[in-house]
């Protein structure tokens, strides 16, 4: 258990490496920084607030994740007000992750260390695509990269997409059984008044996946995974987005 | 329901956390071991069902229980909607995502009048008939309860079966005798009659409501043995205890906080308020009950900010103290604490100074505090039995702003009875008040938000009555406080005529109303307490179609000697006692607060009968 009486110790940042996976994909940004300080509170954690008429957790997530991607190396970095070893940490966390996240690391980093967005390079993402032939998806990919320039626009915004593309390759890789897995016990039709399962049904379909690496210009802007796939016009086709790594300035988290 | 085609289509609606579940507390039982399954179905949004303190009772109530499982369910919204009848998606339960049609009992919250059709929507999109006696002995039995259930003839078409009053003990009782009933063979009709038997259980199908020559009700009475007359509201003594394991939302909910009863029941018998006559009589929870289970709230949801809910907090008879001992004891996490609504007088005046120290935290939030007045004159405000004066107000104001609040918001009623347009400009004069003592502390930053809404006479209260007030009136106080009102540093917003005449025509109507909303629905008619979402029109028609003008319905004061389509509904209270208050109020007497002495409405007996059953 962490200790509780207040002390005067310099404040710590941990950084916590975590997944984000299925059951929490469909959770936004802020209902997942939400989520954190609800975990962290459960853990009871000695979580640094800022000052002012309503103080907040001092927690920073190193990289938005679009709503229905999954992560596989997500990044946050809390301030506690005393320190604690990485794993005092983990031990409070255990019990408390909702099913969805889980903890692949925690370190200490040192406290006046550069905040996390703006240390980001680029961040990996394996797409799986389902209903389009690997043919028509090697062309279009290929079409892309001959480019010199790719305008789109996001959020009313229109930019450069083609620098932030860094690669972008097909995989050979089947996508892991998970992505197929049903609801445990669920083997019942249900008593819909018609049932669409078959049509979906992803063995009837040609399966592809897709590596892509974003990178983040010296303006900031950071290529996104649906904004790609838009200019690919494959969004239709994407089952699974899985942010697999972010790399950082000096070196992988 | 199967993910893979969840997968498809959630991520082209809005807001897809709402349709998946899986949130922290959440109970995902062994549908093979369960007995009884059970889903709780909210006639509204996910954020705000899962906002309502009753949905959490129930849920912690039936799956503590190792044979029942409980699931949830919640109103798609209209985007939602579209997809999953374009893709034949049937309404699940977030828990397992099994269609609703698979479990065996739906047990809707009728929390409000302007939520009905989309019971009947969530019915239709789980693929059964919206009436009751179209659905056969296959499908689930569909019960109802909360306030709605109080006066449940508007839905008596639609509901199998309504549970009356507090459903803590009463859902458990209903889902025994459903398995009983179903383990001896019995049909649909069979299990009713078992049902029926439960105290405070109605079966609608088991009365019969005739009507005179002119179309106006005789009689609701009942024609089996086993049906109750009258059903008499369910209450339980003392307050069972509070869920700790709160389930926690990662959309953000309506109210983002934990939440604990602190009691039930009110004793200020304001003469317009449902709540305040339907859950008497009151029930304490003990300071040690409340602390404790604010301490177990905040360790196993991890909410920062734990509400002590009741009708009107600040009378909590240990109120101080509780408040005290959670932000001077528990700092490490530190919790804040917010109450709702608080009587504008000298104590709320005592608690505001006590805990609104600048930037502690630990203490009552400070975003806006809200006092109710309800009626600008002091006049109006006997009538309504708001026992609150002019000086109590301005000496809460005073309070509020001196320590560092720098928006007051106040509610006030417009179509009291009695009221006339002199007392309406009182609202303008007070509000105009609280503004200049707002100036005197927080110069040009003081702010005012003046929410004015229209009283709907609601049943089971003393101004059942009175008519909805009419139209022309209705707009002519509304310019009044339009002119009188807004200038800089005022907010002010009034409620809609459409869905207040609605509202008014839902709250009174009898058996017959059912296929109006029936056709409403049909017509497209959803979300109805959402003014972007009122189809106006649809209703117009619907109510022409069966015969019912809407103007008359609403607006017609009811004889004393009349029958009312609840009088076969009993909270407690009697007609005699609510006549007499509605006496009162015409002629301005106060009545004063239970806690001063019995005013004999009938309610107390609820607890004596109780206790010799």
């Amino acid at each position: 258990m962490p200790r509780r009486a207040v002390s005067e110790h310099t404040p710590c940042r941990m950084r916590i490496t975590f997944r984000k996976k299925d059951p929490l994909k469909y959770i936004s940004h802020l209902d997942l920084l939400r989520a954190w300080e609800r975990i962290l509170r459960r853990a009871g954690l000695p979580m640094a607030y800022s000052r002012g008429f309503s103080p907040h957790p001092r927690i920073t997530i190193a990289m938005p994740l679009p709503v229905g991607c999954t992560g596989q190396a997500e990044v946050i970095d809390v301030i506690l007000d005393e320190p604690l070893s990485a794993d005092e940490v983990i031990a409070s966390l255990e019990p408390t992750l909702p099913r969805g996240i889980s903890i692949v690391a925690v370190e200490q980093v040192p406290h006046k260390s550069p905040a996390l967005p703006s240390m980001i390079r680029q961040a990996t993402y394996l797409i799986t695509l389902v209903g389009v032939s690997k043919k028509e998806v090697e062309q279009r990919v290929a079409d892309l990269m001959h480019r010199d320039t790719l305008q789109v626009e996001f959020r009313r915004k229109t930019f450069d997409l083609r620098p932030l593309i860094g690669s972008l390759a097909l995989k050979r890789t089947l996508p892991r059984a998970e992505h197929w897995a049903h609801t445990p016990g669920e083997t019942d039709v249900p008593r819909a008044p018609h049932d669409p399962r078959e049509a979906y049904d992803p063995c009837r379909y040609d399966t592809t996946t897709l590596e892509a690496a974003l990178l983040r210009d010296k303006k900031g802007r950071i290529g996104r995974p649906d904004v790609l796939l838009k200019a690919l016009g494959l969004s239709e086709y994407a089952r699974r987005i899985d942010r697999v790594s972010i790399t950082f300035e000096s070196r992988q988290v | 329901m199967n993910q893979f085609l969840l997968d498809r289509w959630l991520p082209t609606v809005g807001k897809p956390a709402r349709y998946t579940g899986h949130e922290w507390n959440a109970v995902c039982k062994s549908w093979a071991d369960a007995s009884v399954r059970m889903v709780l179905a909210y006639p509204d949004t996910y954020e705000v069902g899962m906002s309502n303190l009753g949905v959490q009772i129930l849920y912690d109530v039936v799956n503590r229980h190792s044979d029942a499982l409980c699931e949830r369910t919640f109103a798609p919204w209209p985007d939602m909607e579209a997809t999953m009848r374009a893709r034949g998606i049937p309404l699940y339960a977030l828990e397992s995502l099994r269609p609703l049609s698979e479990f065996d009992v739906i047990g809707f919250s009728l929390p409000y009048e302007l939520n009905l059709t989309n019971v009947l929507n969530m019915l239709d999109l789980a693929g059964l008939p919206v009436r009751a006696t179209e659905r056969d002995d296959g499908a689930p039995l569909v019960i109802a309860g909360g306030s709605g259930a109080c006066h449940p003839e508007p839905m008596a078409d639609f509901i199998d079966a309504f549970v009356v009053g507090e459903a803590d003990e009463a859902i458990v009782e209903v889902l025994a005798a459903f398995h009983k009933a179903r383990e001896s063979g019995a049909d649909k009709e069979g299990i009713l009659r078992q049902l029926a038997c439960v105290p405070g259980v109605y079966v609608p199908r088991f009365y019969e409501a005739t009507y005179t020559d002119q179309g106006d009700l005789k009689a609701i009475l009942p024609i089996v043995a086993e049906a109750q007359m009258p059903v008499v509201k369910r209450v339980v003594d003392p307050l069972p205890r509070a869920p700790t394991c709160l389930i926690v939302p990662y959309v953000q909910a309506v109210h983002d906080r934990g939440v604990v009863e602190i009691m039930r029941g009110c004793t200020q018998g304001c003469r317009f308020c449902q709540a305040g006559m339907i859950y008497r009589p009151l029930r304490e929870r003990s300071r040690q009950d409340v602390v404790q289970t604010v301490r177990e709230i905040a360790r196993s949801t991890g909410y920062p900010e734990i509400g002590l809910v009741s009708l009107s907090s600040a009378d909590h008879s240990q109120i101080r103290d509780i408040i005290k001992e959670i932000v001077t004891t528990d700092r490490r996490p530190s919790i804040s604490v917010t109450l709702p609504s608080l009587r504008p007088d000298a104590f709320s005046v005592k608690l505001a100074q006590l805990f609104g120290s600048r930037g502690v935290r630990g203490g009552i939030r400070r975003s806006g505090l809200t006092f109710a007045p309800e009626a600008g004159s002091q006049r109006l405000r006997d009538v309504i039995n708001k026992k609150v004066t002019e000086e109590d107000v301005l000496r809460a104001a005073e309070a509020a702003y001196a320590n560092q609040w720098q928006r007051i918001k106040l509610y006030f009623m417009i179509g009291l009875p009695t009221e006339t347009d002199e007392d309406v400009a009182a609202i303008v004069n007070l509000v105009h008040e609280v503004l200049q003592i707002g100036y005197k502390y927080a110069r040009k930053k003081a702010q005012v938000s003046v929410t004015v809404s229209t009283l709907v006479p609601k049943p089971h209260t003393p101004f059942q009555w009175h008519p909805l007030i009419d139209d022309e009136t209705l707009r002519r106080r509304q310019q009044i406080l339009k002119k009188g009102l807004p200038r800089r540093n005022i907010r002010f917003s009034y409620h809609d005529a459409q869905s207040t005449l609605l509202e008014a025509i839902v709250a009174r109507g009898d058996r017959r109303l059912g296929t109006a909303i029936e056709r409403a629905w049909q017509a497209g008619a959803r979300f109805d307490a959402w003014n972007e979402h009122l189809k106006w029109d649809a209703w117009l028609e619907a109510f022409a179609a069966v015969g019912i003008d809407p103007e008359t319905e609403a607006r017609r004061e009811r004889a004393k000697t009349e029958v009312l389509p609840w009088d076969h509904i009993s909270c407690g209270i009697s007609k005699a006692y609510l006549w007499r208050e509605f006496e009162r109020a015409t002629q301005g007497q106060t009545t004063p607060d239970c806690r001063e002495g019995c005013t004999n409405c009938g309610a107390i007996e609820l607890l004596e009968c109780r206790g010799g059953r």
